[in-house]
């Protein structure tokens, strides 16, 4: 099974480079450093780091994995891969996991950039493949659900703006535990956490896993409703 | 046999009545299979069903001994399925598609470029194969098709948008291939194509199968015996038919080819988009009915 993910994945990514995905990653996170840098202040940057990587990376997961879908619609490429070995499963864990690999690549671009060279930069590495393995699955989920990709937009908007309903207890406009039941509160606060003069390990094993159950639950969800034809 | 299907229903989810009902039919070893039908008759659902992208069937389907349901991944290996329309990576270039295709197989497969020559498709073209053109893009769908080495081969309108030349050359590829003992399933609505290859064919309208037999056993079903004879009678042509299961028409047949300068006789034997129509009442080329 493994090596078979892997080679889909490989082949996702050939695609996502292929199709510019790459570029779009990798553009936004040079822009992203650029801003921050110029723009503001060195006091604010750990504040603003975790609800940038949510922003960025969560969200950019359900539009560009949805985007790939999509593609992949059209293209009926999707129909290609289900004639072969290759289960369900491993198809759209490949999906989201090239995106995911996308995000972590330029997540650890821009937290080095922003933050510098350091060693926490490795511990952010799984919530931000979990995170862009949950978003990406509710991309497909949502793209299920829709025929084009502009009613998806139409359906995808309401869906974010709810699911970044923990950015409210994170600017203390709620109180904290408000939105815990929510997946990307464990995102945003695995994040802060990291961002943190004093990083908790406890609260990060306990984030993390919150987070991966979530992104497995919305995994099999993506797999259930995945489109073929 | 290598396909036993029975009793085989299918209903598409929120549709009225079922795509296909009650089909039953069998392919054997190294025969090539025609599922003839006009659009939207179930053709292209049966293939779904075979192939397990469509699950949630009723009546008995095995292939290669089993239960299509019971099948595991690794069913995937035995089979090679081309579909009506080409579904490749289009940013890809075609040994990229070839080669991250075969990579998920657990079997021995073909090497691209070699698949890739059998069909006249051109070897270590940098292009993505968005810049092919459509028949391009079929012949290379059907050459991934067969990179597994199938014993199933699953077609659908394989030479759809070929020119003559590499409409004939797929054409002898599938006859090379049955006869090596492959077997293929080959869904068409193009008779010329059923007449030529298929050893056994299936007519299919609105989800029933109405009739299996051999093309030739159909034709001489529903032949006539009349002939056609074109004369030149002072410089102008002049036609005349003759029923030859008429004993004084037969007669009279031979008198005239005798008697005249003969420029063309034609049997009027019926081809099997003939039969279809005398069989099922419907055209072939019609327009795709509502369910």
């Amino acid at each position: 099974m493994i090596h078979r993910l892997v080679r889909a994945t490989r082949l996702f990514l050939q695609v996502q480079y292929r199709s510019g995905f790459v570029h779009v990653y990798f553009g936004l996170a040079l822009f992203t450093i650029l801003v921050v840098r110029l723009f503001v202040p060195a006091s604010w940057r750990s504040f603003l780091v975790p609800a940038l990587f949510l922003g960025e990376y969560g969200t950019m997961g359900v539009f560009m994995v949805a985007a790939q879908s999509y593609l992949a619609r059209n293209e009926r490429s999707s129909l290609a891969l289900a004639v072969t070995p290759l289960r369900s499963i491993e198809r759209v864990a490949a999906m989201v996991l090239a995106s995911g690999v996308l995000a972590v690549a330029a997540g650890l671009l821009v937290f080095a950039g922003i933050m510098g060279i350091d060693p926490r930069v490795l511990w952010l590495t799984l919530p931000l493949l979990a995170t862009t393995v949950l978003s990406g699955s509710v991309g497909l989920i949502l793209a299920s659900r829709y025929s084009e990709f502009t009613r998806f937009l139409m359906g995808a908007v309401p869906a974010v703006t709810f699911f970044s309903l923990p950015f409210l207890s994170f600017f203390d406009l709620v109180p904290r535990y408000t939105f815990a039941w929510l997946p990307w509160d464990a995102a945003l606060y695995s994040f802060a956490n990291l961002v943190s003069e004093t990083p908790q390990l406890s609260t990060y094993v306990l984030l993390v896993t919150q987070l991966l159950v979530f992104a497995a639950i919305a995994l099999y969800g993506a797999v259930r409703s995945e489109v073929l034809d | 046999m290598i396909v036993e299907a029975c009793d085989l229903r299918f209903t598409y989810p929120g549709a009225a009545k079922p795509a296909i009902d009650d089909l039953g039919f069998s392919v054997g070893e190294g025969e090539v299979f025609g599922f003839l039908g006009p659009n939207g008759s179930g053709k292209s659902t049966t293939q779904k069903v075979l192939t397990k992208i469509l699950q949630g069937y009723e009546g008995r389907v095995e292939v290669f001994g089993r239960d299509v349901r019971r099948h595991g991944s690794d069913y995937f290996n035995e089979i090679g399925v081309c579909f009506e329309f080409p579904n490749l990576y289009e940013k890809l270039t075609a040994e990229e598609n070839l080669g991250f295709y075969r990579d998920f197989f657990d079997i021995p497969t073909d090497e691209p470029r070699e698949a890739l020559a059998r069909l006249d498709l051109p070897v270590g073209d940098s292009r993505p194969v968005s810049q092919w053109s459509k028949g391009m893009k079929m012949r290379l769908t059907l050459t991934r098709s067969l990179l597994n080495r199938p014993r199933l081969w699953f077609l659908d309108e394989p030479t759809t948008g070929q020119d003559p030349h590499h409409a004939v050359m797929i054409r002898r590829l599938i006859r090379e291939k049955a006869d090596e003992g492959t077997s293929v399933f080959l869904t068409t609505h193009d008779m010329t194509v059923a007449d030529e290859l298929c050893d056994r064919v299936a007519f299919l309208v609105d989800g029933h199968v109405l009739v299996v037999d051999t093309p030739r056993r159909l034709k001489l079903e529903h032949r006539n015996h009349r002939v056609e004879v074109e004369t030149l009678v002072n410089e102008s042509t002049e036609h005349r038919g003759f029923d030859l299961s008429d004993p004084k028409d037969k007669q009279a047949f031979v008198d005239f080819v005798r008697d005249h300068d003969i420029e063309t006789i034609h049997t009027q034997e019926p081809t099997l988009e003939d039969v279809f129509l005398r069989t099922t009442g419907r055209a072939l080329s019609e327009p795709e009915r509502p369910s």
